[in-house]
């Protein structure tokens, strides 16, 4: 299923919740992403850890590091994707740094990527000016390429990035890097509104939303969240418990029910 | 008295980025969205202000009266009889401050303040680019806060000191491997959530654009001058030119004033940090350049006995230069780098700051091997002074003294 067709069989009152959780994060890290799918995520952003993670706070660069101090790369992080491609049953969309897809070149890893059932990409390094030969891969490939709308990006900018951006529109709920914050921003609000203005696409908040209350105030606005550092705040916190997967099911669940 | 710095940068012609940002295939913007308006701000006002006769007076009045510039060339003759060739310093280590790092964060922080913004952040390895980052911030009464590696804070103690006397804030960056590279981003994160009232003060010629471009025009000057002066000297251009590549920015501005003349140009890196002799083409840190990495893409550690060379990328512009084979790229080793510093302070007199004695070690090499044929002129751009690494230096000759005291 690709991301279009997630959003698109949805009726306007149901709302997309993607948790994002760093692949490597725990040796079953796998068996985390299958737990979130059952708690009722409508698909997964898997993230591949980078040394350099620029627009990650602290909560995800600890897991990156994690990560890769554990001995992960792209290839076991591919073939860990692979085993739960039959098995996982909603989509699987891959967050990475631009230097990650270079370095296993870009035709290669687009390949992979589908091939490992991977439905799309979000790469915050990679701006509009730069997008084309990742864009061209993708749509090779049948990868959506998701891409992001920051506060500070200004409306004409943002229609630009909209009309290139497929499957759904990340929209940045803060000015900062991902990390838990008390409450939804004003941005976030300001940022979504200006968005949906300017195009029909699904519109999801992602940074910044760190409860199901902020869930559940977003989704008055936009068409869905990404839940990241809080989530894997709770999956670092528990990672030593056998009943981790469980933890992961029920955190999903209570944004599940928050949204709906 | 005052001497009008312009008359340097009078027929200079630069090398300019295209209009991505784009040095060939190097360079470019590769930023989060939230860092795009922000980098686009900061273009079109160092745009306006570069080409704004008011303030590059200002700018060269202050490198002028405050900075100390010009800085003289100085003819090494013992260590040119030595060696058979004529090597000539260029003095940036006469500069406020003791570096070249001045040229740089005086053009930012004037910059910062026609653009309203009130605060500087910065990213330092050694300390030398916090040091001139916390004195520009003193100077324009802007609050100043300066990321460094926790590691490189322990290791150079006295900088995190001066920047605090006067009046910046340290941070010390416990994410990653603890250094520069992981300054950088901890500055980059920090400026992505108070861009509104914040310059970041990039301390070499990397990072997005318009950074590369900004910090090698800003370092122009150092390259400019030495091509006249050098011309006044001995009446032509240097066979070759020499400077020591970090990130890039000694190099780059002295390379500016010489990129159309007949001069060999010759980027000097530390063996451990080498990111031009053996790294590969990737993005980090805002740009394509040339990184040292794992085939995967993951950055790697710099090593050497200068903090300062510690860094796993390079400017972009070197990478070009390097494609297009305009200047070639060697690297040195520590133990020659420390033979090259105890050289140039017995035989002239002039401490080096390790990094700069990277330069000189490349020449007494090739001038030893016949790489540099006799009697050829050799400008080096001497980037710093000594002063930083008298500790560090001390700490390593202790290990190999004689029982007289002597090594
Ligand atoms: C004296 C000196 N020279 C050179 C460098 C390297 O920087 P760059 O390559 O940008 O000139 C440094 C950096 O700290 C320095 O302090």
């Amino acid at each position: 299923m690709r991301l279009s067709e997630l959003t698109a069989k949805k009726t306007s009152n149901q709302k997309t919740l993607i948790p994002y959780i760093t692949a490597g994060i725990t040796d079953n890290w796998g068996d985390l992403v299958l737990a979130a799918a059952d708690g009722g995520a409508d698909a997964v952003e898997i993230g591949l850890p980078f040394s350099d993670p620029m627009i990650d706070g602290n909560i995800i660069q600890f897991a990156c590091k994690k990560s890769l101090d554990a001995g992960y790369n792209t290839q076991l992080i591919l073939e860990g994707i692979n085993s739960l491609k039959d098995r996982v049953g909603i989509p699987l969309i891959v967050m990475t740094y631009y230097n990650l897809l270079f370095a296993r070149g870009l035709a290669k890893v687009a390949f992979d990527l589908s091939t490992v059932g991977v439905v799309g990409t979000i790469v915050p390094d990679l701006t509009i000016e730069e997008l084309d030969p990742w864009r061209n891969e993708s749509q090779a490939n049948n990868l959506d390429n998701v891409l992001l709308v920051a506060p500070s990006t200004p409306s004409s900018r943002a229609a630009q990035i909209a009309n290139l951006s497929t499957g759904f529109i990340y929209a940045l709920g803060v000015m900062g890097t991902t990390g838990i914050r008390e409450s939804l921003s004003q941005d976030a609000i300001a940022n979504v509104t200006k968005i949906k203005e300017l195009t029909e696409k699904p519109v999801l908040i992602g940074v910044g939303v760190s409860t199901p209350q902020q869930a559940q105030q977003a989704v008055q606005y936009c068409d869905g969240v990404i839940v990241g550092s809080a989530l894997v705040k709770l999956i670092l916190d528990k990672s030593d418990e056998p009943e981790l997967p469980k933890f992961v099911e029920s955190f999903v669940k209570d944004y599940k029910t928050a949204i709906v | 008295m005052s001497e009008d710095l312009s008359k340097y940068l009078e027929s200079y012609t630069p090398l300019l980025p295209d209009d991505k940002g784009k040095f060939g295939k190097f360079g470019g913007r590769f930023v989060p969205e939230s860092l795009v308006n922000a980098c686009e701000q900061l273009q079109i006002a160092f745009d306006k202000f570069w080409s704004d006769p008011e303030f590059k007076n200002e700018y060269l009045n202050l490198l002028h009266s405050y900075g100390g510039r010009p800085t003289p060339i100085t003819f090494c003759g013992n260590l040119s009889e030595l060696l058979g060739i004529k090597l000539y310093l260029k003095r940036e280590d006469l500069t406020h401050t003791g570096s070249h790092k001045i040229n740089n964060v005086v053009g930012q922080a004037l910059l910062a303040k026609r653009m309203g913004k009130t605060h500087l952040i910065a990213e330092t390895g050694a300390g030398q680019h916090g040091v001139a980052t916390a004195t520009a911030a003193a100077l324009f009464g802007l609050k100043c806060k300066v990321y460094m590696g926790q590691v490189d804070a322990k290791r150079q103690e006295l900088n995190v000191f001066r920047m605090k006397l006067l009046g910046s804030e340290v941070q010390e960056v416990t994410s990653g491997s603890m250094t520069l590279k992981d300054a950088v981003n901890e500055a980059m994160r920090e400026w992505v959530s108070r861009v509104d009232t914040t310059h970041y003060c990039l301390g070499s010629v990397m990072g997005p654009h318009p950074f590369p471009y900004m910090v090698r025009e800003f370092q122009s000057i150092l390259g400019n001058e030495a091509k006249i002066q050098f011309k006044e000297l001995t009446g032509g251009d240097p066979d070759y030119v020499v400077a020591c590549v970090g990130g890039g920015s000694n190099a780059a501005g002295t390379f500016a004033g010489f990129i159309n003349t007949d001069s060999k140009l010759v980027g000097v890196e530390a063996a451990g940090g080498a990111a031009l002799s053996y790294g590969r083409t990737g993005v980090v840190h805002g740009m394509t350049s040339k990184l040292l990495q794992d085939e995967t893409g993951q950055i790697n550690e710099a090593h050497s006995i200068s903090a300062g060379l510690d860094y796993p990328g390079v400017g972009p512009e070197h990478a070009y230069l390097q494609d297009i084979d305009r200047a070639s790229y060697v690297a040195a080793n520590d133990e020659e780098v420390l033979e090259a510093f105890l050289m140039l302070s017995r035989l002239e007199g002039i401490i080096p700051a390790l990094e700069s004695a990277h330069g000189l070690a490349w020449i007494i090499r090739a001038a030893k091997a016949g790489e540099i044929p006799k009697d050829k002129t050799v400008l080096l751009t001497l980037s710093g002074r000594g002063d930083k690494d008298v500790q560090q230096v001390l700490s390593i000759l202790q290990l190999r003294q004689d029982e007289k005291g002597n090594f």
